[in-house]
């Protein structure tokens, strides 16, 4: 008996025992372990999700820069001469960063945590890297208006202070 | 190699910018008119298989016309100036004799059919008094050691004959006082007495008559001898009929012309012009004074404009009726020719005196009716809303009207016809002006600029006479155009300077240059003006004035005391007296009330004989500058140069060791200042001289290495641009342009040259050129560009520096039809920016438009309309099948 009871099989009922006996602990139903509705492994899970999220968030985050080898490979490929190919991409270059950073807001709307004005700022940068790296494929095409001559057609005839007129001598 | 090629390619690059023409473009934008000049002599020839005219001209031509329509059939031009001078000429049954030059005389013989040469022979002369031809032996009348002398040559082999006859010279006494006719001398001598002896035979008897005299003229081609002698204003005629003189008076001062009618018996024809437009021909028997009554008549055309009319040759014959019948040849004073048919009319009229335009203009049109209305209903703020909605609805009512009637082909639209004085409105683009031209003759002309038609002529006959060019002595007219035709409440308005007929003071004679009318035209001014120039502002009519400078170097306004419309800029008027060298300049105050109050001397530069100012070169006053600076290769800019003020002064010295040195002087006309001077070495004429905003050209004849040579000059004020927003030529740095300077060599001679000018100054600059070989060549500017780099091309699309200039024959815009001895090209802006108005007048006149950068803001010709309508209205069509289909579908698959 005492074994039995020092034995506490899993599906064995003990009607023996006295009232005062009444254990504190009810009697789980059959099948029930109070293991498998245990809340650790739930806390767990929980603490990895969010890690997940964060190296995600960090990925778009880190996505602008990452991309900045890519581009200086494309810029370098396309080369300098004007042509429909080189202005597409450099299109493409200036385009695509400067619609990220218009679309700023909504790309970060379903991450939140305490990185996230960090992610923010980097992603801000990146694209910022991307524009400043399509500027300067613009000026080494010569297609921005730097120079004195790009603005030679905006300069007005000067007006005459004086009028003169004359000629030879009519006799 | 490689270097080779890129050259070669970039030069065809270029050479594609110049214009071609396509053969179907001939003669649809251009027209050529042909003229022969002031006829000299001239000779019918009625041979009804021929039925021709020969004439020989002042401007060296021999040209033979059609009797019928006055065509030329064929024209030969004879040497330039005194060398080509025709002194006489001979026809004979298959040949026409000229006789031409002054110390070396030479005989050509023509075929009267097509014009070719025969025979050409030659020799030197001198003193020559008279020439004429009797019985096939030309005979030389000249002057040495105290006799007058006869040579006689064989006209057309230039055989010497057998003697040389000789008379005493004691009697002739002059060109006024002597004259030969038909082989005769007329003279008159010390003691009143009338001399005439025949110089065909050595001992004929001379024939002397008493007369009084002041001027003894023979008549032209008479047959015999006859002379007109005037003695204070009574016409005599004289004349020697089987060795007896006689003398018959004459009533009106008329040109007279004797024509042998039968074999003793002569025709006297007579014709006068007591008005200009009236024309009075007589017709005697010479020996009996019999009127020959057919041969009389008036005739009056409103549009004539004749003065004193002249016979240049007759022929007369007897008609079926049995009465004589006269074909004249009429040259007139104002130098146009005329065939008159006696009795009749007036079968042809050619206006020769256009071979002799010293001044043109191109005048834009005034607006059509309804664009002066709907001007008018913007114009007038003063009426009520009520009233300008009423002229707005009656305005768009003409509008549609006129419409209508275009598209249904009642009337043609109004830039397709020409000629009539209700189609003489501007069209969209500016292309259809005006041509003022002045002719030395003294008749002004307006021509239509589209197919060269002669809408007005005036005769300035009485009015007053030519100023005179002192550099090469040709007569000057200064014309300005004082309104144009944009103001709609007055009529346009252009002032020609004239010299008074009877005082050294100056004649203003005002005329509307759309129809050369003149009302109340001619001011006698008080003075004697030396210089005009006009104001930058109007006045409140719209007038642009004049500032007259006069012989003491006071300034007058004209029109005198009208009001400004706003206070004019500081004026400054320079004069150059190409006789002493002394070149002024003058400070002009010119007050907003319309007075002026004084001048004052500001400058002075004197050039010392025998330098001599040749030319003067300003920019064009309607020139834009688009461009204020060039960019270069590194994508920096090189800001031009632009000096309004600015002008080039040539002149030109005789050297011991280099034969003439040529210097072009930059001055600065306000301050006075010599921006730059560069000399040229053994530079001699024909010199031409261009100025056109930063740059200039200037062609000369290098007698060192024989050939025409362009030295071009480039101004530039360096990397910055001083001031930015106006230019004074006072008070501001005095730092000195940059100079770029490169010359070129012209395989040919030049005539005139003149640059493109377009509205806005955009369209890249072309150099028209006429050579003397006839063409008209475009040369891109940049061809004579100076800055055209020696060795490898730094600079993209720049043309390495070639010294030779291109002359493609694409590039010469006048294709076949040669012009020659061309006087001066006139180029104006249209409203279209791409292209520029040419006109080239000379012996022939010539008028195209050229594009510089071509048509970059008109499509093509051959642009197709039909293709472009079906495919837009094709799609449009489509586009809403295809809409209206699709949403049929979208319905249907919703249902389902």
């Amino acid at each position: 008996m005492t074994s039995a009871k020092s034995k506490n099989f899993k599906w064995s009922l003990d009607f023996t025992r006295s009232k005062h006996e009444k254990s504190t602990d009810n009697v789980s139903p059959p099948g029930y372990s109070q293991l498998a509705g245990q809340n650790g492994t739930e806390l767990s899970k929980d603490s990895e999700s969010s890690r997940l999220i964060i190296k995600k968030s960090w990925d778009l985050a880190l996505g602008p820069l990452k991309q900045v080898p890519m581009n200086l490979f494309i810029m370098y490929m396309a080369g300098n001469s004007i042509s429909i190919f080189p202005i597409m991409m450099v299109g493409m270059l200036i385009v695509r960063p400067v619609k990220a950073l218009f679309t700023l807001q909504t790309t970060f709307k379903t991450i939140e945590g305490t990185q996230a004005w960090g992610q923010k700022f980097i992603f801000f940068i990146g694209n910022c890297v991307n524009i400043v790296l399509a500027l300067y494929k613009c000026q080494s095409m010569g297609l921005l208006p730097t120079h004195a001559s790009d603005w030679l057609a905006f300069i007005n005839q000067p007006t005459r202070m004086e009028y003169s007129g004359g000629g030879f001598i009519l006799s | 190699m490689v270097s080779k090629i890129i050259l070669t390619v970039l030069l065809c690059s270029v050479l594609f910018t110049v214009n071609g023409l396509y053969e179907d473009q001939a003669g649809k934008f251009d027209w050529k008119q042909n003229y022969v000049g002031e006829v000299k002599f001239s000779s019918i020839d009625v041979d009804v298989t021929t039925k021709r005219l020969y004439v020989a001209t002042e401007k060296n031509v021999v040209a033979s016309l059609a009797i019928e329509t006055g065509d030329i059939i064929w024209r030969q031009i004879l040497e330039k100036g005194p060398e080509g001078s025709i002194e006489l000429i001979h026809p004979t049954k298959s040949k026409i004799i000229t006789v031409s030059g002054v110390d070396v005389i030479k005989v050509r013989g023509w075929d009267v059919k097509d014009g070719y040469l025969h025979f050409e022979w030659s020799t030197e002369t001198s003193n020559v008094l008279y020439l004429f031809v009797f019985n096939g032996l030309l005979h030389n009348v000249y002057s040495s050691n105290n006799l007058i002398a006869i040579d006689t040559y064989h006209l057309e082999t230039g055989v010497k004959g057998k003697a040389t006859y000789t008379f005493p010279a004691h009697w002739f006494n002059g060109f006024d006082r002597c004259a030969l006719s038909s082989g005769s001398l007329a003279c008159f001598d010390v003691a009143g007495q009338l001399n005439i002896g025949s110089l065909i035979k050595s001992n004929t008897d001379r024939l002397s008559l008493d007369m009084i005299g002041d001027k003894i003229v023979a008549i032209p081609g008479s047959p015999i001898p006859a002379f007109i002698v005037t003695n204070t204003n009574v016409e005599k005629l004289v004349y020697v009929k089987e060795n007896k003189v006689q003398v018959r008076s004459l009533t009106t001062r008329s040109s007279s012309f004797i024509y042998t009618y039968m074999a003793d018996r002569h025709i006297l024809l007579q014709i006068s012009s007591p008005m200009q437009d009236t024309i009075v021909t007589e017709g005697s028997i010479l020996e009996d004074s019999t009127v020959i009554e057919s041969l009389s008549s008036k005739e009056s055309k409103s549009s004539l404009k004749i003065s004193n009319p002249r016979i240049s040759s007759a022929f007369c014959g007897r008609s079926k009726a049995n009465t004589v019948n006269c074909v004249t040849l009429v040259s007139t004073q104002d130098q146009s020719l005329m065939l008159l048919k006696m009795p009749g009319s007036i079968k042809w009229h050619r206006e020769e005196s256009l071979t002799n335009i010293i001044n043109v203009e191109l005048v834009d049109l005034p607006v059509s009716d309804i664009e002066a209305a709907i001007e008018k209903e913007f114009g007038n703020k003063e009426s009520g809303a009520f009233s300008m909605f009423v002229r707005r609805l009656f305005s768009q009512l003409q509008q549609l009207r006129t419409l209508f009637a275009t598209v249904l082909g009642i009337i043609e639209s109004p830039s397709e016809t020409t000629g009539t004085k209700s189609n003489l409105v501007r069209d969209q683009f500016g292309l259809h002006k005006i041509i003022v031209a002045v002719t030395s003759a003294g008749k002004l002309f307006g021509i239509d600029n589209l197919n060269g038609e002669i809408l007005w002529s005036v005769l300035l006959c009485g009015v007053g006479t030519f100023y005179e060019n002192k550099v090469n002595g040709l007569p000057s007219a200064p014309m300005h155009l004082q309104r144009n035709s944009k103001h709609l409440s007055y009529s346009p308005m252009c002032t020609l300077l004239l010299k008074s007929e009877d005082s050294e003071n100056t004649v203003m004679f005002t005329f509307n240059p759309i129809n050369g009318e003149s009302k109340n035209g001619v001011t006698q001014l008080p003075y004697r003006v030396v210089q005009a120039v006009p104001l930058p502002v109007l006045n409140i009519e719209s007038v642009r004035s004049l500032i007259l400078f006069d012989s003491t170097n006071s300034p007058h306004l004209y029109p005198a005391n009208t009001p400004l419309s706003s206070k004019p800029p500081p004026m400054y008027i320079y004069i150059a007296n190409p006789t002493n060298g002394l070149l002024q300049g003058f400070t002009v105050d010119v007050l907003i009330s319309g007075k002026v109050i004084s001048a004052k001397e500001v400058w002075k530069t004197q050039f010392n004989k025998p330098t001599q100012i040749i030319a003067i070169g300003s920019r064009d006053a309607m020139e834009h500058v688009h461009s204020q600076g060039r960019v270069l290769s590194d994508r920096s800019v090189l800001y031009k140069y632009i000096n309004p003020n600015m002008v080039a002064i040539l002149t030109l010295a005789p050297d011991t060791t280099h034969k003439s040195v040529l210097t072009l002087h930059l001055l600065d006309a306000v301050s006075g200042i010599i921006i730059y001077s560069v000399v040229h070495k053994r530079a001699s004429h024909p010199i031409h001289l261009i100025h056109s905003e930063n740059w200039l050209l200037c062609s000369y004849y290098n007698d060192k290495t024989r050939r025409t040579e362009i030295a071009s000059y480039e101004l530039y004020d360096g990397n910055q641009l001083s001031n930015s927003s106006d230019f004074s030529s006072v008070g501001g740095s005095l730092i000195p342009p940059i100079v770029e300077k490169q010359a070129y060599i012209l395989p040919g001679f030049l005539q005139a040259m003149k640059p493109t000018i377009t509205e806005k100054g955009i369209t890249s600059k072309h150099i028209l050129m006429a050579t003397t070989t006839g063409h008209l060549l475009e040369v891109p500017w940049a061809f004579l560009d100076p800055r055209r780099p020696l060795g490898e091309p730094k600079e993209e699309g720049a043309i390495p520096y070639i010294p030779e200039l291109p002359m493609p024959s694409e590039s010469m815009i006048n294709y076949n039809k040669s012009l020659m001895r061309v006087d001066g090209i006139y180029t104006t802006p249209s409203s279209l920016e791409s292209t520029c108005l040419v006109f080239v007048y000379g012996l022939d006149l010539f008028y195209t438009r050229v594009a510089p950068s071509k048509t970059f803001d008109v499509l093509k010709e051959d642009f197709d309309y039909l293709v472009i309508i079906i495919v837009t209205t094709i799609l449009l069509i489509s586009a809403y099948v295809t809409k209206n289909l699709a949403s049929q579908k979208a319905l249907k698959q919703a249902w389902k």
